[in-house]
């Protein structure tokens, strides 16, 4: 879960770029196997450098082994968002699923090594007393809850929403894949807050206030991610108070995938 | 999914259904949509505001309508004019059209082209 989490973490920006599904998608095929390669290469080397700063004592086959990990953990997941993006289907010529594998699952894998090597598991994780953390509890801590999802939300959403990405995305989509992005997008936000052993869990678990629960957190940050989303397409004209309202949920769902991924990661750095 | 919770406080039940109310309330509203006929894309073009003139050119503008509820893909929209036996045309493309949306597009004649004598059609589209 922590790899995945970390993974959507960095992979999810670019998939939602459409130059990379078109590498992807006239990529040769040599091209490709040279894209894993050199994502197998930079995989191992973060994951050896963050493995030697700790150790000093890593040994060569659990690089090569949680190398292999990483990557196949990138290629999962980047299939998985892809296919919910529907920009890989059944009907479309295994040559182009590979190549676009091949490119998006690049910064999944680098994002599932970061998540294992590089960024600290929670204090809770590794044995430390859990702190009340006072500044968290109450009407205030669900402030700032909110605040930092919305923040993290733009931070992330900013970029994606004025791109014809989201027309391309929206066009293609089907209302199941609009209610499988939905549910992914909860899992994802929840896994990456309470599951993946980013920051200290065991206090937001236990944080106090309205959203006290990690699955009302979960669920209004959604919530809030998804007018945040709203709000900067109507901004960058993406989409118009005059147009259809399928139109206007569609572009909303299609963008609250990212931004809830960086509310989810505003609320971990708070 | 910890042991040393408390119960959630009513505040919090309130807010947990009002989210989760709207969210499924949103789902099924797109399922709802799913299993709902979907009529193939229906394109009309027609003029829309009156033409202005400006710099010995004309400008005329077009609403581009998609009447079905299929999306398209890049859209070419054809503006075609006989003067004086030769044809002149301009042409303009929309990269996609929702269902039930609009989008205004402006084609640029010569002063001297007789804008009601103007056709406006719709020239190709892709399926998405």
């Amino acid at each position: 879960m922590r790899g995945a989490a970390g993974g959507a973490l960095f992979g999810i920006p670019l998939l939602y770029t459409m130059e990379v599904w078109w590498l992807g998608a006239h990529a040769p095929m040599s091209h490709a196997a040279l894209v894993f390669g050199l994502s197998f290469v930079v995989v191992a080397l973060l994951i050896h450098t963050a493995g030697f700063r700790r150790s000093r004592d890593m040994h060569w086959s659990d690089v090569v082994l949680d190398t292999g990990k990483a990557v196949a953990l990138g290629v999962v997941s980047a299939a998985l968002v892809l296919a919910l993006l529907r920009e890989i289907r059944v009907d479309i010529p295994l040559t182009e699923i590979v190549g676009k594998l091949a490119f998006e699952a690049a910064p999944f894998a680098i994002g599932v090594a970061v998540a294992g090597h590089v960024i600290s598991k929670s204090t809770s994780e590794e044995g430390e007393n859990v702190s009340s953390d006072s500044d968290r509890r109450g009407l205030g801590g669900t402030l700032a809850d909110l605040g930092a999802t919305m923040i993290g939300a733009i931070f992330v959403g900013f970029n994606i929403a004025p791109t014809d990405e989201i027309s391309m995305i929206a066009v293609a989509s089907t209302p199941f894949s609009l209610i499988c992005l939905m549910i992914a997008t909860l899992v994802i936000t929840y896994g990456i807050v309470f599951e993946a052993g980013f920051g200290d869990q065991a206090a937001r678990r236990a944080h106090e206030g309205v959203l006290q629960h990690p699955v009302t957190e979960t669920t209004v940050a959604y919530l809030i991610s998804l007018l945040t989303s709203a709000g900067m397409l109507l901004f960058f004209r993406n989409i118009q108070p005059g147009d259809p309202w399928p139109v206007i949920v569609q572009h909303t769902v299609i963008l609250g995938l990212p931004a809830a991924i960086g509310g989810a990661a505003g609320r971990l750095a708070i | 999914m910890t042991g040393d919770r408390s119960p959630r406080s009513v505040a919090e039940w309130v807010t947990f259904a009002v989210s989760a109310a709207i969210l499924l309330a949103l789902m099924g509203t797109i399922a709802w949509l799913g299993i709902q006929p979907q009529d193939p894309a229906r394109l009309t073009v027609q003029a829309s505001n009156e033409p202005r003139e400006a710099g010995g050119l004309q400008y005329v503008f077009a609403d581009v309508t998609n009447e079905g509820d299929e999306p398209v893909k890049s859209l070419q929209i054809l503006a075609e004019v006989t003067v004086d036996g030769q044809e002149v045309s301009a042409e303009q493309s929309i990269d996609f059209l929702s269902g039930g949306a609009r989008e205004e597009v402006v084609f640029v004649f010569d002063a001297d082209v007789p804008v009601d004598a103007i056709k406006m059609r719709i020239g190709s589209y892709s399926i998405p």
